[in-house]
């Protein structure tokens, strides 16, 4: 009202963002709930839940922000519920739909559970590990001056959860191994950050030590790194993206790279 | 990504065992360079480091590929991907070889004779990942627990907890053929809570309808696991009997997986096989229109030509109807009594309804269960809340579910009936006169406009945002106007 009153609309600011983690639920295919901490059984309905996008679309609809961004790292499984929690009465800026960006991730599939365990000494939800890493840089777009943008971290995401589980939890066909990410069809930088290098240690084998060795970049085979002998252990450190370790010894030996953004990579020929 | 090949790029053939296999080629860079669908898929692409993804159902496998520069070509080839699906199928994930021979088996007993010329086969069943704890720890639930067949108006046929063959000694199952007259019947699911879930049955002449069904949480404790609804597989086969082996079945339940992810995953010559009438499973016929449905360009002979074809295989089928009703609104002359299986046929119906009052009756079980749906894609399920406790006897207090589903209703339509009202651009998000939003906050009694003139485009609004059939507005809107009329003669605002 006093933004209204003072000729700015609705607009409130530039981007809502929206975390939610916990136990949730799917009362129907276009909804997500987080359940409150004091939902039971007996007690999930208005009150005992907040709906993700119902909260994110109404800002939406409103046209309170320029970017509305929603990540939900909660189980999508279906249950009852008496009533949804939906409270409020729509306010509809018709430019909206022009004007606001969203884009809004989910940890898991429609109707499918999340997955928490501990990474780096801490639980996390695995969906939210990966977003964790995916905002603090590994999610940058490869040579765009460091710039994460919702299509970069949708990439990110859906490629990347995977790397947080277990061999074991792989197989594991009720493990979601990739979110769940609605594309509106528009993009937007989330941020900029410094373009992260990460460890990539090349273990050469014994018949290649002494040898010249170049890693290429996978997109143009241009040479990134070189030595004129490769030690045993070869230590370099690599933007995100796909690479070709090369060593001339009797013939050529090459090996791919993936630096996934996700950790050190360690590679054997 | 390119179709040509000009002399610097390399060919990329990439071989897959599943004709909707989808194929994806990530560059270095992490960005999409190609796709495809199929057994075979062949690209030619500028020199570099690929990665090449194949998804089947949910399951996925990537392997890098480097062209050279200098090279000419390079084959990959992947092995078949073990997709997780209810129907206990060789080489999927969620199965046991026991799952596989006791569906095959019990589908060629009838255990509950009900009718000739048609049979209805459940097969519901748990499974456990190697190495996790059961999921129900008191031990195997019944996974047909609650799980009963009645005819189209609700009469009882089979109940499959108690009819059912059996074993509960390791992950369990429970299998159940019905033989049954030709015709619409209802899958029905008692949840914990005691609501009911639903949906229809369709068993067509001569054929076996075939439902396999995992178990799901419907509530946060172990024993609120009944057989999971949603994610039921449903096969159609000639005559009966299930045949796990079948590369059909498979390709059938990768059609289903794709209509669940709306996700477009036959490739032209399997859609070629159903133009020409090659394919001889109804389920992939009707999944694969809907899903040539998603394709931006619809050609409608192609639907046409399949609707046809199923048509020859099926009969009178609800959901081929609905299909038919995809062509134009005169395209079939059957009325929906009953709601049909999939959620896409059900949003055609609805749009067909606009032109056609009558296709969904008033008083048909489709238009009475039109606003209670429940669950996403793709199958039309419904659900019956459970009965309340008595309530006590003060005036205002006791709701039924009717009288909680009508306010619903009621509350969106006047919701949509003051946005037609409202001028076009209430407000902006930078300027907009002081009354809109007060309007806006505040019910403006004389907005409330009841039972307008509407034109086809409106009613068409109403019909998508209250999901319910033209026959149920209209409905709805005569109850408005009469209620208007009442507080009028009493006084009261509307």
């Amino acid at each position: 009202m006093k933004n209204q009153g003072e000729g700015r609309g609705l607009r409130i600011g530039r981007r809502l963002y929206l975390y939610m983690s916990g136990h949730g639920f799917t009362p129907r295919d276009d909804q997500t709930g987080l359940l409150t901490a004091n939902a039971t059984r007996m007690r999930v309905g208005p009150g005992f839940h907040i709906l993700g996008q119902y909260n994110a679309d109404w800002f939406y609809k409103a046209g309170c922000f320029d970017e509305i961004v929603l990540f939900m790292d909660c189980c999508r499984e279906i249950y009852q519920v008496p009533a949804l929690n939906m409270p409020y009465r729509d306010l509809i800026d018709e430019d909206a739909v022009n004007r606001v960006k969203r884009f809004y991730a989910f940890g898991t599939k429609w109707s499918r559970l999340s997955r928490e365990k501990k990474i780096d000494g801490v639980i996390h939800g695995v969906f939210t590990a990966a977003l964790l890493k995916g905002l603090k840089g590994a999610a940058c777009e490869p040579n765009s001056g460091g710039q994460i943008t919702v299509d970069s971290l949708r990439n990110f995401l859906y490629n990347n959860m995977k790397n947080f589980l277990t061999p074991k939890e792989l197989t594991d066909p009720d493990i979601p191994k990739e979110p769940d990410i609605p594309n509106f069809g528009s993009s937007f930088v989330l941020a900029t950050v410094p373009v992260p290098k990460y460890p990539v240690t090349i273990h050469v084998p014994p018949d290649l030590v002494g040898k010249k060795a170049e890693i290429l970049d996978g997109k143009d085979f241009n040479v990134v790194e070189s030595t004129t002998a490769a030690p045993p252990v070869w230590p370099v450190s690599l933007e995100r993206g796909k690479y070709l370790a090369e060593v001339l010894g009797d013939g050529l030996r090459r090996t791919t790279i993936t630096v996934s953004g996700t950790g050190g990579v360690d590679v054997s020929f | 990504m390119s179709a040509s090949n000009p002399s610097n790029q390399v060919r990329l053939e990439v071989r897959t065992q599943d004709d909707a296999a989808e194929i994806y080629v990530i560059d270095a860079h992490f960005h999409l360079a190609a796709r495809g669908l199929g057994r075979s898929q062949t690209f030619y692409l500028d020199p570099g480091v690929y990665t090449v993804k194949v998804r089947a159902g949910s399951a996925t496998r990537e392997e890098d590929v480097i062209l050279g520069k200098g090279d000419k070509e390079l084959l990959k080839e992947f092995p078949a991907l073990k997709f997780a699906s209810p129907a206990p199928l060789e080489d999927t994930a969620k199965t046991h070889e026991y799952h596989m021979a006791a569906a095959s088996t019990e589908s060629r007993n009838v255990r509950v004779q009900a009718g000739q010329g048609s049979w209805i086969f459940i097969f519901a069943r748990d499974w456990t990942a190697p190495g996790r704890p059961p999921v129900s720890p008191e031990g195997s639930q019944h996974p047909a627990a609650g799980l009963t067949l009645t005819d189209a108006r609700g009469n009882l046929v089979a109940n499959f907890a108690t009819q059912s063959e059996c074993d509960l000694s390791q992950d369990p199952w429970a299998a159940c053929n019905v033989q049954v007259n030709p015709g619409l019947y209802r899958l029905r699911l008692e949840l914990p809570s005691g609501a009911i879930l639903e949906q229809t049955v369709v068993a067509s002449p001569g054929g076996q309808t075939q439902l396999f069904l995992l178990q799901r949480a419907y509530g946060p404790e172990p024993n609120d696991r009944r057989a999971d609804l949603p994610g039921a597989s449903v096969l159609l086969a000639r005559g009966y009997g299930f045949d796990p082996n079948r590369p059909d079945m498979r390709l059938v339940e990768l059609a289903r997986l794709g209509l669940t992810n709306t996700r477009q995953v036959l490739p032209d010559n399997v859609v070629q096989e159903m133009l020409y009438g090659k394919f001889e499973n109804p389920m992939l016929g009707i999944y694969g229109a809907h899903l040539l449905l998603l394709r931006q360009k619809v050609e409608t002979e192609h639907l046409r030509t399949v609707v046809v074809n199923l048509r020859g295989l099926v009969g009178t089928h609800p959901d081929v109807e609905a299909l038919a009703l995809g062509l134009g609104p005169g395209e079939s002359s059957y009325v929906f009594e009953v709601p049909p299986m999939l959620r896409r046929s059900w949003s055609l119906v609805l749009n067909a309804s606009v032109k056609r009052p009558g296709l969904v009756p008033l008083d048909s079980l489709a238009a009475q269960v039109a606003s209670r749906l429940w669950g996403g894609e793709p199958w039309l399920l419904w659900m019956t809340p459970a009965p309340e406790a008595p309530a006590p006897a003060v005036k205002g207090l006791r709701k039924t579910k009717e009288v909680l589903e009508a306010s619903d209703l009621e509350a969106t339509l006047k919701t949509q009936l003051q946005l037609v009202d409202q001028p076009k651009k209430p407000f902006t998000a930078y300027g907009f006169p002081r009354p809109s939003v007060e309007k806006a906050l505040v019910p403006d009694p004389a907005a409330r406009t009841v039972k307008p003139q509407l034109d086809d485009d409106t009613v068409n609004r109403l019909v998508q945002v209250l999901g319910v059939p033209r026959a149920k507005v209209e409905d709805l809107l005569e109850k408005l106007a009469e209620k208007k009329d009442q507080n009028e003669t009493q006084g009261n605002p509307a």
